[in-house]
């Protein structure tokens, strides 16, 4: 075997200048290759993070008849003994919390009708650094204290000041007319268009405005780990006495958030497939030409009566020693790649320093690319695989030669 | 549509005299004794509110004072929490006075197919002015005749093309003395959607009026609004200063 592989090692210094272009352009397809799984790897990761972990939540608590509903009455009662309970549970990292409800919003100027979202402001805080959205004016505070915060595209409508009484009217749950006054302390932008055209209290003034002590609309938590989401459901589905009350995963809640999860690896496998489809026509085309030029020498060792079968070998050893010196040189490439994004990171801006806005998900403008080291054997897999498929073809052709003809040939 | 804001806003004068045998009314006649059983010079009537819907039930004490139809003041009297909230209806402007936030509303055009204090009762049901007969093709399908026993007027009244009606088919019944008894409303496919009756006719002063008004929608089991008038006062004259938004503040 040792034989085999010095035949081989020494066929592959023979035309060093063929091993290095071919290695080169194998290497270039490895870091190509490590380069967009880490990107979409990374893509996706904030993605998932922005919209399921920040917004969705991995659990979703919800009164069963709310969803098709989106009635006010539709509430989980008893809230707050609920979200207490969640707190104390294992595998929860977050629980924030939400009442919804539809109103007028009238400031000194003019009035429109809004979507008012009551908030546990420390929650949100933590869930999703809500504070940051704030651009003008300050976030609410954790004691209610008829403070609102308004959408940007409603307080540019409306006309609104910080500092202003808003004055909120509605239906209460109990068919009362509900309304109240409620100081502008801030303005938000969060991307999301039905976002930035409402307002959002601290949810104790919602509940008093809505007549509806203690009940909230949904229920979000977070998991410690994504994998465990599963268990954390059934635990709360344990806790959850009412029979009104549902828990939801992420992906049971919106089906189409984990369909497009999955089309990131259809179309990352899709992508290496193509890349390396490339790659070892490379492969194909350098092995056959070894072939080619070797067939006298080839002939010679047949007729010296080395068996076919070795010959194989050599041919696909070779194929294999490339597809490693390749591999060094690529995933040093993709390692430098990877690191320079990690510390550089991505302008996903284009250039402006805008936050990227997608699907109402607000992407910093600089997305850092994390050392994703575990990510990098796919592609180097893929080489191997590539590489020893396309050299099978030359190999098969070099044992099949017939020795005498192969020792005439030029 | 008519009926509704009359109910609520005001009350007749006219007493209604009883047809003459010999002397049939047209369908106008009808419709027209029906809302003019409402449009008044001025009236003060206090009422009480009972709304039941399959969430909650609300009672209300209330008192509205009008002048003629175009003109109407309500002042919620009970319950507390509630007492004070003044709806001021000016021809088809409805705003409301909120005493918690000494504010005056303008109800917006958005809202004005929501509810009325939670009831039944919508805002623009309040301010509709489409009289039947201007939106509708109206047709007796039943007239009180000796020989007959039902002694009622029913009218079938379908919306002319090109009216912006929400309603398929409206039947209305009115009592021989031209008295309401009830509207039915159908929607386009001709389900029964709602039921207005009239009831518990009383006398105020020789005015025959109907002192309960219901609206029972066909779609929502068991839910109701019903108004019953607790007193009715057509001498107390009413000034015009009244219906102001800075008179609403008071």
């Amino acid at each position: 075997m040792s034989f085999l592989f010095s035949i081989a090692w020494r066929n592959v210094l023979r035309n060093g200048k063929r091993t290095l272009i071919t290695a080169t352009a194998m290497a270039v397809s490895v870091a190509i290759c490590i380069f967009l799984s880490v990107f979409t790897n990374q893509f996706y990761a904030t993605f998932f993070d922005l919209l399921v972990t920040q917004q969705m939540g991995h659990i979703q608590i919800q009164n069963v008849d709310y969803a098709k509903s989106k009635a006010l009455h539709d509430t989980i009662q008893e809230g707050d003994a609920l979200i207490e309970r969640l707190q104390s549970l294992d595998g929860t990292s977050g629980v924030s919390a939400k009442l919804y409800g539809n109103v007028l919003v009238s400031g000194a100027e003019d009035s429109a009708g809004a979507q008012v979202i009551g908030i546990l402001p420390s929650a949100e805080e933590t869930a999703r650094g809500a504070s940051s959205q704030i651009i003008e004016g300050t976030y609410l505070s954790d004691t209610p204290a008829k403070h609102a915060i308004a959408g940007v595209t409603l307080y540019e409508d409306l006309e609104l000041k910080i500092g202003e009484e808003l004055f909120v009217y509605t239906q209460a749950a109990d068919g009362s007319m509900a309304y109240d006054l409620y100081n502008l302390v801030g303005v938000y932008k969060s991307g999301a268009t039905m976002l930035d055209r409402g307002i959002q209290l601290h949810v104790s003034d919602l509940q008093d405005l809505l007549i509806l002590p203690s009940q909230y609309h949904e229920i979000l938590v977070t998991d410690k780990e994504v994998a465990h989401i599963e268990a954390l459901q059934a635990d709360i589905t344990n806790l959850v006495s009412a029979d009104s009350v549902g828990a939801k995963t992420w992906w049971e809640t919106s089906p189409q958030t984990k369909e497009m999860m999955a089309f990131q690896e259809v179309s990352e496998v899709f992508f290496l497939g193509i890349i390396f489809f490339i790659a070892g026509f490379g492969v194909l085309n350098t092995m056959l030409m070894a072939v080619f030029e070797r067939t006298r020498e080839i002939g010679v060792m047949m007729a010296l009566g080395l068996q076919r079968i070795k010959i194989v070998q050599v041919i696909v050893i070779e194929s294999a020693l490339l597809a490693a010196l390749s591999s060094v040189i690529g995933l040093a490439m993709g390692g430098i790649i990877n690191y320079y994004l990690s510390v550089q990171g991505i302008d996903l801006s284009g250039g402006t320093g805008e936050p990227l806005q997608m699907m109402g998900l607000n992407f910093d403008p600089t997305m850092y690319v994390a050392m994703q080291v575990e990510s990098y054997w796919v592609p180097v897999m893929g080489l191997f695989v590539i590489a020893m498929g396309s050299s099978l073809w030359p190999a098969y052709r070099a044992s099949n030669l017939n020795p005498v003809d192969a020792i005439r040939s030029e | 549509m008519k009926y509704i804001q009359g109910t609520l806003f005001a009350c007749g004068l006219v007493v209604v005299t009883t047809t003459p045998a010999f002397a049939e009314p047209t369908i106008e006649e009808v419709l027209m004794a029906a809302d003019d059983l409402f449009r008044k010079e001025h009236s003060i009537v206090t009422m009480e509110m009972t709304v039941k819907t399959s969430r909650y039930e609300r009672n209300m004490k209330m008192k509205a004072v009008a002048l003629g139809t175009e003109k109407t003041m309500i002042t919620i009297l009970e319950p507390a929490k509630e007492a004070g909230t003044v709806t001021l209806k000016v021809d088809n402007n409805i705003w409301n006075y909120l005493p918690k936030v000494d504010r005056v509303m303008k109800v917006p055009a958005g809202m004005m197919g929501g509810s009325w204090m939670g009831s039944h009762v919508s805002n623009d049901d309040l301010v509709r002015e489409n009289r039947f007969s201007e939106d509708f093709d109206a047709k007796f399908i039943h007239i009180p005749t000796d020989g007959n026993a039902e002694k009622i007027y029913e009218i079938e009244m379908v919306p002319k093309e090109n009216t912006a009606v929400v309603w398929g088919k409206i039947v209305a019944r009115s009592r021989a003395d031209m008295l309401p008894l009830d509207v039915k409303y159908y929607d386009e496919d001709g389900t029964l959607k709602r039921i207005d009756k009239f009831e518990d006719i009383k006398d105020f002063d020789g005015v025959s009026l109907p002192t309960k008004f219901s609206v029972l929608p066909q779609d929502k089991e068991g839910e109701y609004t019903t108004m019953t008038y607790t007193s009715v006062d057509f001498t107390t004259p009413v000034s015009a200063d009244m219906f102001s938004l800075q008179a609403l503040r008071k």
